[in-house]
């Protein structure tokens, strides 16, 4: 049995709520404006995870994620930005965590996800055009969330996620590109959602993900670079869904991830000693609760969110 | 000219700016009233820049005036996004080559100080589809590498730049970055890519994989921990090991001298069941689970389940 202390939940989720309601006068806020709705899913849903949810100024929140809309249905990442894919995704998720999806101009939404395809199957993340298998993924779980994978191509979403594949087993952002856990995750996640994890040799991507493992414990991005948190969820959640979850040494990760806890301030940060910041403490308490930690709820692998969200259907 | 911000201290440029935009300067205050009734933290410039900004943005105003402010916008926060797209909407209009030559000297300019930032590699890719200059590209990423020699924009964005002008010789590239740090994955990746997927018309001949067969165990022989290299031989291989037959003495002959080493047993696990010899290769197996690779017990477990005699 693994053992999860010391995990002080109080003080992260004092953390969690003072990041919440952010100094709206500190350079911080201004300068994180842009990406506010991604910044509202990291914090909202760890403070799901730690169940503190009901705590939150729900209608407040809620009603700010709405007046993010354009007209195109896209989500932008605050009330004057331009919609993109990951934005929109991030709004639909806070959305599905308040059980309120049915507030949402749906149609819109699909039909803004949808126009965003190409003819390769790529997503781009807006009308300007960049493609990066994030989008892919962004864009299909977007649509699972809302039931709507039909209004898309996903046998070519598919056909472009296995383009990406590498030698090693690994994925990259497009074709060719280096094998990253971030966009392994993405892709396996892909293929996990639109049933395709048969298309791919899964031992081998497995056996790439589990020598991210590093003799400290944690995981890196790519070889011969340092661990980090935030690879807790992407390598680990990967893992899950290729069911291979033993594959790497649980316990050494549990110890990495609990020693990069601000144990003082509350929160954790990318590695062991340094600042904690919400993007860190969300994927520190997402792989947490993917190894069983028993004060979280338990996350579901593809969708990022607590896994009674999605089984409520 | 500011009457309701008389008391604040704004630079100079800033100060140019709103003269160029009296004819909305009460849109300005309108949209910064929340803002006045608090003391504010951060640099006033940057309220009133972000706000001049925000107005012409919502104006759809695609001019010259907007072009300078959104410029001073994207200095003070370069990831805001809706500047870039803001710009895209200018150029594009414009169509102005000088225009775009700027814009190129600004992404250069922003690029060196914001290495990892998304918008600036993606608007630099918007350019080069009007400007059509991989040279330039080449450069700038080479710049950029070899101040972080792994920057995952950059190798990804050389990779386009190759692709879409489909370059020779840069396996040169690869080579030098590959003497820097032998174990840079990125580099390794690079020269795969440029070696073997880049070109459209390419014929992958046994003299080729083999040439970077041996490539990677010269390399190897520097140090047998290096992962990459490991990875770039397993994959020019691609499980056809007797068709390099003195790599695969080569690792046998390894096994006494490195008998520690997790790596040169895999290869040679490998090439147990390459052969098929399985008996032998269960036992390299029951070394990685028990010794070389506890990590991965879990893993070694399977693959002595799926030798074992149904």
């Amino acid at each position: 049995m693994d053992s999860f202390s010391p995990f002080p939940v109080d003080l992260h989720q004092q953390y969690l709520f003072k990041a919440q309601n952010l100094d709206t006068k500190s350079w911080e806020y201004f300068l994180t404006a842009h990406k506010r709705i991604s910044g509202a899913y990291w914090t909202l849903t760890s403070i799901d995870l730690l169940h503190g949810l009901e705590k939150t100024d729900e209608n407040a929140i809620v009603s700010w994620i709405l007046s993010c809309q354009h007209e195109s249905g896209g989500f932008g990442g605050n009330v004057d930005q331009d919609p993109n894919l990951l934005s929109t995704l991030s709004a639909v998720q806070c959305l599905a965590l308040y059980r309120r999806l049915h507030e949402l101009n749906q149609e819109k939404i699909v039909s803004y996800v949808a126009s965003l395809q190409l003819s390769d199957g790529s997503f781009m993340g807006d009308i300007w055009g960049e493609v990066d298998s994030r989008f892919t993924y962004a864009a299909i779980l977007c649509l699972s969330i809302l039931q709507r994978l039909d209004a898309v191509r996903v046998d070519k979403a598919v056909e472009f996620i296995l383009s990406c594949l590498n030698f090693d087993g690994g994925f990259g952002c497009i074709p060719g590109a280096e094998s990253h856990s971030g966009q392994v995750f993405c892709c396996i996640g892909t293929l996990y959602l639109t049933d395709s994890l048969h298309r791919i040799d899964q031992e081998l991507t497995g056996w790439w993900l589990a020598e991210r493992q590093l003799k400290n414990g944690g995981l890196n991005g790519r070889p011969d670079k340092k661990a980090d948190v935030c690879y807790s969820w992407w390598v680990l959640s990967s893992l899950v869904m290729l069911n291979k979850l033993d594959w790497i040494d649980s316990s050494k990760l549990i110890e990495f991830i609990l020693r990069s806890q601000d144990l003082e301030n509350g929160g954790i940060a990318d590695y062991p000693g340094d600042r904690s910041d919400v993007f860190h403490t969300f994927f520190g308490l997402a792989g947490l609760s993917l190894l069983g930690c028993p004060q979280l709820k338990k996350i579901h692998p593809a969708y990022a969110l607590p896994v009674e969200i999605i089984s409520r259907e | 000219m500011l009457p309701l911000f008389q008391d604040v201290e704004l630079k100079t440029d800033t100060k140019a700016l709103l003269e160029l935009c009296q004819d909305i300067i009460q849109d300005i205050e309108e949209y910064l009233k929340p803002e006045r009734s608090a003391p504010i933290d951060y640099e006033t410039d940057f309220l009133w820049i972000s706000a001049l900004f925000r107005i012409l943005l919502k104006r759809k105003e695609y001019s010259e005036r907007a072009l300078k402010v959104s410029l001073a916008a994207i200095q003070n926060n370069p990831a805001d996004y809706s500047c870039w797209d803001f710009r895209r909407q200018i150029l594009r209009r414009s169509q102005q080559m000088s225009l775009l030559q700027q814009e190129l000297e600004i992404c250069n300019e922003l690029g060196l100080q914001n290495p990892k930032n998304y918008q600036i590699w993606f608007h630099r890719r918007f350019l080069c589809t009007f400007l059509e200059n991989p040279q330039e590209e080449l450069e700038f990423t080479e710049t950029i590498l070899l101040e972080d020699a792994k920057n995952y924009h950059a190798w990804s964005h050389r990779q386009w730049v190759v692709y879409r002008f489909q370059l020779l010789g840069e396996e040169a590239f690869s080579k030098k970055f590959l003497e820097m740090d032998f174990r840079n994955n990125s580099a390794w990746n690079y020269r795969y890519f440029v070696i073997f997927l880049s070109m459209k018309t390419a014929v992958i001949s046994l003299e080729l994989r083999q040439s970077e067969a041996y490539y990677a165990w010269e390399i190897l022989q520097r140090s047998f921990m290096n992962e990459s290299a490991w990875y770039y031989l397993w994959q020019v291989v691609d499980n056809e090991w007797h068709l390099f037959p003195s790599i695969t003495q080569a690792v046998q002959n390894l096994l006494e001298e490195q008998k520690h080493n997790r790596l040169v047993r895999i290869t040679w696990f490998n090439i147990l069941m390459n052969k098929g010899e399985l008996s032998e290769a269960q036992a390299i197996c029951n070394q990685l689970k028990t010794e070389l690779d506890t990590f991965h017990q879990s893993f070694w477990n399977e693959q002595l389940m799926i030798q074992s005699p149904k």
